[in-house]
């Protein structure tokens, strides 16, 4: 089945199995390895990617589901070589082991911020629930958000 | 060929020859591919029929689309006015992740005990419309993952009457997010001057299907709520929770627990009544 849709601003158009997951979509047809695969059921938020706005799992969606939406990975946040200021934030606070879980609470924490320009701590706990780290114990990921919080 | 067809119209059911398995938001069909299950399964998508997406207020109902998902029902405000425990229940479902796409009509069809939204459409009287017939809630369900859906035949709305009542919904699981509920209470009923009238209890977890507790609604009734009513009440709750052992937790800790979240519900709603 051929699907159409909009992949970091760029329009694409992928010849695949309607049933593919996203996720593999992103990472064996289109080589967007940013996203990573961790439990592969909706339960730790690694795959995260925003579609339409939203923040999904993209483990558990269906490509062909994809058709004529405005997709987001971690690949896309970024201008060129320069970060983006959540990526930056991230870095700063030391939001950041061993790295699987960052792409994922990145873009948790673009879907928040692209609605709440000053959100609450539990706002930003709330944002990050379905998003799992098990290195940092998510005391600087949420220093992180806050850092990219008063920037702004 | 493909195993897979893509619907947008209700009227397209018609034209399916093969017993299909419907996929609208897939968060419980993809836990289950990713185990080897389904891998023969003829897959119709569902999720582009934009008239199951639309939530309706009528005269007397709420008309909900099946497609509706957690997310819409915590930012729709008329769930939070007439059906306050679906409301509840779908801010503690999952993750943000599952809730913008999970449907209501998904976690009803999927069937599971412990299905959030289940239990407060049991005490919100809810009806699930298919493209066959209307059923009563109470009698949709035969078993765990076992429902009287027939092959092909698809859940499109849930119609929940719009009486002016309250209803809440309360879960325990192993932590905040993503938790499978281990106990669930659903509660509605009419106050009137302190008096319980209407009481309906649903009890998610803790039997094969959601469970209506119609011992203790029948405790509750025409009660004035204080603290020993509710003591009691949770003690009734407890013996007529029918719980089993398994991964997630003990009997005896389920039933304890169901008798505490009801406490916990009347408790917060006699505070407010002081």
């Amino acid at each position: 089945m051929k699907i159409s849709f909009k992949l970091n601003g760029k329009r694409v158009i992928v010849d695949t199995d309607p049933m593919k997951r996203l996720l593999d979509v992103l990472r064996e047809d289109f080589n967007l390895t940013g996203t990573k695969e961790g439990c592969g059921k909706g339960e730790c938020g690694a795959c995260s990617v925003i579609v339409d706005g939203k923040i999904v799992n993209s483990c558990l969606f269906p490509v062909c589901q994809a058709e004529g939406c405005e997709i987001t990975t971690i690949e896309g946040l970024s201008d060129g070589e320069k970060l983006h200021p959540i990526q930056k934030a991230f870095i700063e606070a030391g939001a950041v082991q061993c790295g699987f879980c960052t792409p994922g609470m990145v873009l948790a924490t673009k879907v928040l911020l692209d609605k709440k320009k000053n959100p609450t701590d539990e706002e930003i706990k709330e944002a990050l629930s379905g998003n799992l780290c098990r290195c940092t114990g998510y005391v600087k990921i949420i220093e992180a958000v806050k850092k990219v919080r008063r920037k702004k | 060929m493909e195993k897979f067809i893509k619907i947008s119209k209700l009227a397209d059911l018609k034209k399916i020859k093969n017993p299909v398995k419907f996929l609208a938001g897939g968060t419980d069909i993809y836990p289950l591919l990713k185990d080897g299950f389904l891998e023969n399964e003829f897959f119709c998508d569902i999720s582009g029929i934009k008239e199951l997406k639309e939530t309706k207020i009528k005269k007397d109902v709420l008309e909900i689309g099946a497609l509706v998902t957690f997310s819409d029902v915590i930012e729709n405000p008329v769930f939070k006015k007439y059906a306050n425990a679906l409301y509840e229940s779908a801010l503690v479902m999952g993750s943000p992740q599952i809730r913008n796409r999970a449907t209501l009509g998904g976690n009803i069809a999927n069937a599971s005990p412990s299905g959030d939204s289940i239990p407060p459409l049991f005490v919100l009287k809810a009806k699930i419309k298919t493209n066959l017939r209307t059923v009563d809630i109470d009698r949709f369900f035969m078993g765990p993952k076992k429902t009287i859906l027939k092959k092909n035949e698809l859940i499109t709305r849930i119609i929940i009457p719009k009486e002016q009542k309250e209803s809440y919904f309360m879960k325990v699981g192993p932590r905040k997010a993503l938790a499978i509920s281990k106990v669930s209470v659903a509660m509605a009923f009419k106050m009137q001057k302190g008096v319980l009238k209407d009481v309906r209890v649903a009890l998610g977890a803790v039997g094969p299907t959601v469970l209506r507790a119609k011992k203790t609604e029948d405790f509750l009734e025409g009660k004035h709520l204080s603290d020993r009513i509710i003591k009691k009440a949770g003690e009734i709750v407890s013996s007529e929770a029918m719980p089993i052992d398994d991964f997630r937790s003990l009997a005896v800790y389920r039933r304890k627990v169901a008798g505490s979240i009801l406490e916990k519900i009347l408790e917060g709603r006699l505070k407010w009544v002081r």
